[in-house]
């Protein structure tokens, strides 16, 4: 497993600062950003190695699913998404779309961290990310 | 006026509010409804309604004077609709939990829906049973989008931006302003009126198009809009 440079876009402070302590200890360096405008700026400046993205964030400038539409013009970062609709999305989006847009996984809220440590651990080799 | 205020549920007596009773605001613009729901919900012991409001204004004032566990309301108003007292009380941060009340609902209202937080998207011709069951879903901070195609809205949005990104790219504002044209069905002489161009000019921009987006037919251009998104 190496260590990756993570952007977390998480609006729930809560679940934010778990991910960040568990993935931190993971040797993981985490960003973390409660908006996809801050997201993007991040993103721009220092691409990471893999975004963990929250979708619907009604308190932010630009929530997930519209920075989800830009990053599908820009550089293929993997994405895992991290929704209260996971399993919907999961069962609905097509294939190919999710490769489009490089999506890895999705995972539903309530996820376990074991579960967001080994998507990130997957990414190694799949060969998409590292 | 009976119906000109948000106005404290009558459904129950003296019943004192617990911690466990789900506080509800309700919202239709058919006072027939509003009566079928209080009348649906007035029989569970756990549920009380404390205002029931019959145009988004009036909503508004409710969820800002009662903060109910749930607001349960109707996409589908004259005046401000649902998603626009939703997107009025997320301006002024304030967010209930939310299950939204549709005859139907379209995919942008879909994901819009989702955007602005709601829990639950119910279809009016659900059960009742189940839509008690899912107000309480959501009071406890579950999501309920069984059957709704929230995937699919989501997917057709995204489609669409990609698809108009790569139009834009490919074309020039006019020549894409013309296959925007083309995709609503207007033909040529129409496109040039709305334009103030000659017939000539939209041909030769059309010449333009189909190189450019390699295609050789009318038809086969206003079927790539579509499948862009574009319309």
């Amino acid at each position: 497993m190496s260590s990756k440079r993570i952007l977390l876009v998480e609006d729930d402070p809560t679940l934010r600062a778990l991910c960040v302590e568990v993935l931190e200890n993971q040797t993981h360096v985490v960003v973390a950003v409660d908006d996809g405008a801050v997201a993007l700026e991040e993103i721009q400046q220092r691409p990471p190695d893999v975004i963990l993205l929250d979708l619907v964030m009604p308190r932010a400038r630009l929530d997930g699913i519209a920075l989800l539409s830009l990053l599908s013009a820009g550089p293929r970062i993997p994405i895992i998404i991290l929704s209260a609709l996971g399993d919907v999305l999961a069962r609905e989006l097509s294939s190919e779309l999710t490769k489009a847009l490089a999506i890895t996984a999705i995972l539903g809220k309530p996820f376990s961290l074991e579960a967001l440590s080994r998507e990130i651990d997957r990414l190694d080799w799949a060969g998409v990310s590292g | 006026m009976e119906l000109a205020g948000p106005k404290a549920s009558l459904g129950k007596k003296a019943a004192p509010l617990s911690a466990a009773v789900i506080r509800l605001v309700i919202v239709d613009d058919h006072a027939v409804v509003l009566k079928g729901l209080q009348a649906l919900l007035g029989t569970e012991p756990d549920i009380a309604v404390v205002a029931d409001c019959t145009t988004g204004e009036l909503a508004i004032k409710a969820v800002v004077e009662h903060h109910p566990d749930v607001l349960v309301l109707d996409l589908r108003m004259p005046g401000l609709d649902g998603l626009g007292v939703l997107r009025v009380l997320n301006e002024k941060g304030i967010r209930p939990r939310t299950v939204l009340l549709a005859a139907e609902i379209d995919d942008d209202q879909m994901l819009e829906a989702v955007r602005l937080g709601v829990a639950a998207v119910v279809l009016k011709e659900m059960a009742p049973p189940r839509l008690i069951e899912c107000i309480r879903k959501v009071n406890a901070g579950e999501r309920w989008f069984d059957g709704q195609p929230v995937g699919r809205a989501l997917e057709a949005m995204l489609r669409r931006e990609r698809g108009l990104r790569d139009l834009r790219q490919a074309l020039t504002n006019r020549e894409l302003d013309i296959v925007r044209m083309i995709a609503l069905g207007l033909r040529n002489a129409e496109i040039a009126g709305r334009l103030c161009v000659s017939e000539g000019t939209v041909k030769s921009h059309l010449h333009h198009v189909y190189e450019k987006l390699g295609v050789n037919s009318r038809m086969d251009l206003l079927l790539l809009a579509q499948q862009k998104g574009l319309k």
